[in-house]
């Protein structure tokens, strides 16, 4: 038996044994307390491995051909990047680095390195702040908004110029199905139970 | 609190059972083992599409970019540069491009690669779509020919022709002119090929052309077709008026290159490669050339005066060659001058006649090996027989007002005979003197010859017998001196009553005579007769005379008029 408080109202509660599958609510505010997924730590470490699959996917293949005439361009998702900063959008081209490409990985990799011990039943050092890590850069990782932007920008192109979308759109796309699979299938709750069980 | 505590309270006894969460291989592992396979499977595939690393060099790096610059056969692409360096002794660049896979058995010996930049020229532009592109590197794949890395750029694009049916041509020519690569090449005044390459000859000193005619004009290029520069403006006045002769305008202004056939001779298709010249002009075409060319030495001993190089060799009015040179030597061993020149001769201007079987041949093939040889024995024997036979050259004059003179070749039955001899490896044809030279020979003869007269000494005989006359004269003087005195008066008292006497008498006889042999005398009467017989006699001889210095044979087989 265990005691939670709720994260809106803080009223606490005593929470029974719960099957699987099942959310606990609170009585007051009728915010979900926490909830018991199946098989949580298997499907986030198999939803994160697929993500690091497409995400090598989506970096090294090309991204996308433009054509108008005679001029062909073709870049992958670092050259775009590289292309804003050389035309000297440094804030800008930082900010989509670190939003769609290097907070991702880093979301990826904490959740193998968190993950994958617990699943063997070791404990990983420093498994508590990296964790902590991963919920801080939740907000800032924008891949959705990234992939939304070149879908418009598809679009809106596609008048003036042809768009052969390369490999590495069709990863990234999926990259942010999996990623937001791989976040939703987390449950907080039995992770912070298993860290802080030791 | 009073809740925790309840709860706290509240826990049973009995400890609870452990409950199984999922154990075992989960269906999510599917998604993960996909990707994987996915991500895999494309690896595998870019890492496979890779192709040959090649290098190649370059003279500059003008709108090359790395990671972005294509190599492109046929606008496809089929490579891409990755890296460009400067070469060690700055004298160009070298390029690093990765080539696609399937592109390996292409990079051969013969593969090229240039540089395509926008481009203006022969009448067509291309390469536009670089101007905003960039440029791109061409490639012309080649699959035979060793395998190789390491290329070297052309400085100029070749103009693709591997694999279009047609044939490729080479032509001399002394100067490019207006003409360039991709240059047009007419065909009575369509377009059928174009220039491809073009460089200069070191041991011709001449510029060497390669053209390309497309299939299937390439069928209309024989062994004695000639090329000609359509390129400029042919514009000659003669006695016949103005003429105008030119090409289409783009001709005109890009230069372009026409050929024609002669279709007067049958003659085989010309083969891939055959080197052709190319004429200035049509007119210039329309001369015929030959290839094989003669020499001989000629030495003359009388001036040459008015033979220059150039001056035509002939026989019976027939142009067979010219003059090369005109030397002067002096022999030191006879110390004496002598002129050889030396002429050539084109054999195939001479169409040989030959005989098989009852039918004339024409053959060229074989009437050049016949003349053409030169240092062979059989040439020279026949040489030796035309000689014998009494060929000669002489020099003849061309052109009265202006004293030009020519070679003339020609037979002289009663000519002396002469042996060929070679020198400095040509064979030295016997030589005549000029005709005007013989009647100046003869006049020079005859001039010596009264030269020899000894005018002085016949003075002298005519002055002795002059002498000698005057006096016989004077004797003759004196005989008649000497009559006059003492003949006449001895005749005059003695003879002349003598004479008078005599006369009497003889007139009595004559008076007799005159009875006997009087008009109407028998003696006369007969006389008469018999010299009208004899007349009659002297005209019959006289007639027979005749007939024998007409026909003498009439002595032996009788007057042809009685036969008859």
């Amino acid at each position: 038996m265990q005691q939670i408080a709720c994260h809106e109202c803080d009223l606490v509660h005593t929470v029974p044994k719960m099957a699987v599958g099942t959310s606990a609510r609170c009585v007051r505010c009728g915010s979900v307390l926490f909830s018991i997924k199946a098989q949580s730590i298997d499907r986030t470490l198999a939803w994160t491995i697929a993500g690091l699959v497409l995400y090598g996917v989506a970096v090294s293949f090309p991204f996308l051909t433009m054509k108008s005439g005679a001029i062909m361009q073709q870049t992958a998702l670092l050259s775009g990047m590289q292309q804003l900063f050389l035309q000297g959008e440094i804030v800008l081209a930082t900010l989509v680095l670190l939003t769609c490409v290097l907070i991702p990985l880093l979301q990826m990799l904490i959740l193998l390195y968190v993950f994958l011990p617990l699943k063997l039943n070791i404990r990983a050092i420093y498994a508590i702040p990296t964790f902590r890590l991963f919920q801080h850069f939740r907000p800032w990782s924008m891949i959705e908004i990234y992939m939304l932007g070149i879908l418009v920008a598809i679009v809106k192109l596609a008048k003036i110029a042809t768009i052969v979308p390369g490999l590495a759109v069709g990863a990234f796309g999926l990259l942010v199905i999996v990623l937001t699979c791989a976040i939703s299938s987390i449950d907080t709750h039995l992770i912070w139970q298993r860290l802080g069980s030791d | 609190m009073s809740q925790e505590d309840s709860g706290v309270l509240s826990l049973p006894v009995t400890p609870e059972a452990r409950i199984q969460t999922g154990r075992g291989f989960s269906i999510i592992w599917v998604v993960p083992i996909i990707a994987l396979l996915i991500g895999g499977l494309l690896t595998y595939k870019a890492m496979s599409e890779k192709g040959p690393v090649i290098t190649i060099t370059f003279e500059s790096a003008e709108g090359l970019e790395a990671g972005k610059t294509a190599i492109k056969y046929k606008d496809l692409e089929i490579g891409k540069v990755s890296k460009i360096e400067l070469k060690d002794d700055l004298s160009g660049v070298v390029v690093t491009a990765e080539m696609r896979r399937d592109t390996e058995r292409y990079m051969t010996d013969k593969t090229e690669f240039w540089v395509v930049r926008a481009r203006v020229a022969a009448g067509e532009v291309s390469g536009l779509g670089t101007l905003f592109s960039g440029a791109y590197i061409g490639c012309n794949p080649a699959s035979e020919g060793g395998p190789r890395q390491a290329f070297s750029g052309l400085d100029k694009p070749p103009v693709l022709t591997a694999g279009l049916p047609g044939s490729h041509f080479i032509l001399q020519s002394a100067s490019l002119g207006s003409l360039d690569l991709g240059s047009p090449v007419y065909y009575r005044g369509i377009k059928v090929g174009q220039v491809v390459d073009y460089n200069f000859d070191k041991t011709a000193d001449s510029i060497q052309l390669k053209v390309f005619i497309n299939a299937p004009f390439h069928e209309k290029v024989r062994q004695h077709t000639r090329f000609w520069n359509a390129s400029g403006v042919d514009f000659t006045v003669d006695a016949t008026g103005v003429k105008l002769n030119t090409q289409s305008l783009v001709s005109i202004l890009l230069g372009g290159i026409t050929f024609d056939t002669q279709h007067d001779r049958p003659m085989a298709q010309a083969e891939e490669n055959s080197t052709f010249q190319l004429f200035e002009n049509y007119q210039s075409s329309t001369e015929k050339s030959y290839a094989i060319k003669r020499y001989y030495w000629l030495y003359f001993n009388q001036t040459v005066r008015g033979l220059s190089a150039g001056a035509p060799v002939e026989i019976k009015g027939i142009k067979i060659g010219e003059v090369v040179n005109v030397e002067l030597q002096f022999d030191l061993r006879t110390e004496d001058f002598r002129i050889p020149v030396l002429i050539m001769i084109e054999p195939e201007r001479i169409k040989a006649l030959i005989t098989k079987a009852g039918n004339v041949v024409k053959n060229e093939e074989v009437s050049s090996r016949i003349l053409a040889s030169q240092q062979d024995d059989q040439t020279h024997k026949r040489i030796q027989l035309l000689v014998d036979k009494g060929l000669r050259a002489q020099l003849k004059t061309g052109n009265l007002l202006t004293g030009q003179l020519y070679v003339d070749l020609d037979f002289y039955r009663d000519a002396m005979p002469e042996k060929l001899a070679i020198e400095n490896g040509y064979l030295v044809l016997p030589t005549m003197p000029t005709p005007i030279m013989q009647v100046v020979d003869r006049l020079d003869h005859l001039l010596k010859a009264i030269e020899q007269i000894q005018f002085d000494k016949i003075g002298q005989s005519v002055e002795t017998a002059v002498k000698d006359l005057s006096t016989l004269l004077v004797e003759l003087k004196s005989l008649f001196n000497k009559i006059n005195s003492e003949t006449i008066p001895q005749i005059n008292n003695e003879t002349l009553p003598k004479i008078n006497t005599s006369l009497d008498e003889l007139k009595k006889t004559l008076a007799g005579i005159d009875q006997m042999l009087g008009a109407d005398s028998a003696l006369n009467y007969n006389t008469r007769k018999i010299t009208d017989e004899f007349s009659t006699a002297i005209r019959s001889l006289r007639s027979l005379i005749e007939l024998l210095e007409r026909n003498p044979q009439a002595l032996l087989l009788g007057k042809e008029g009685e036969k008859k």
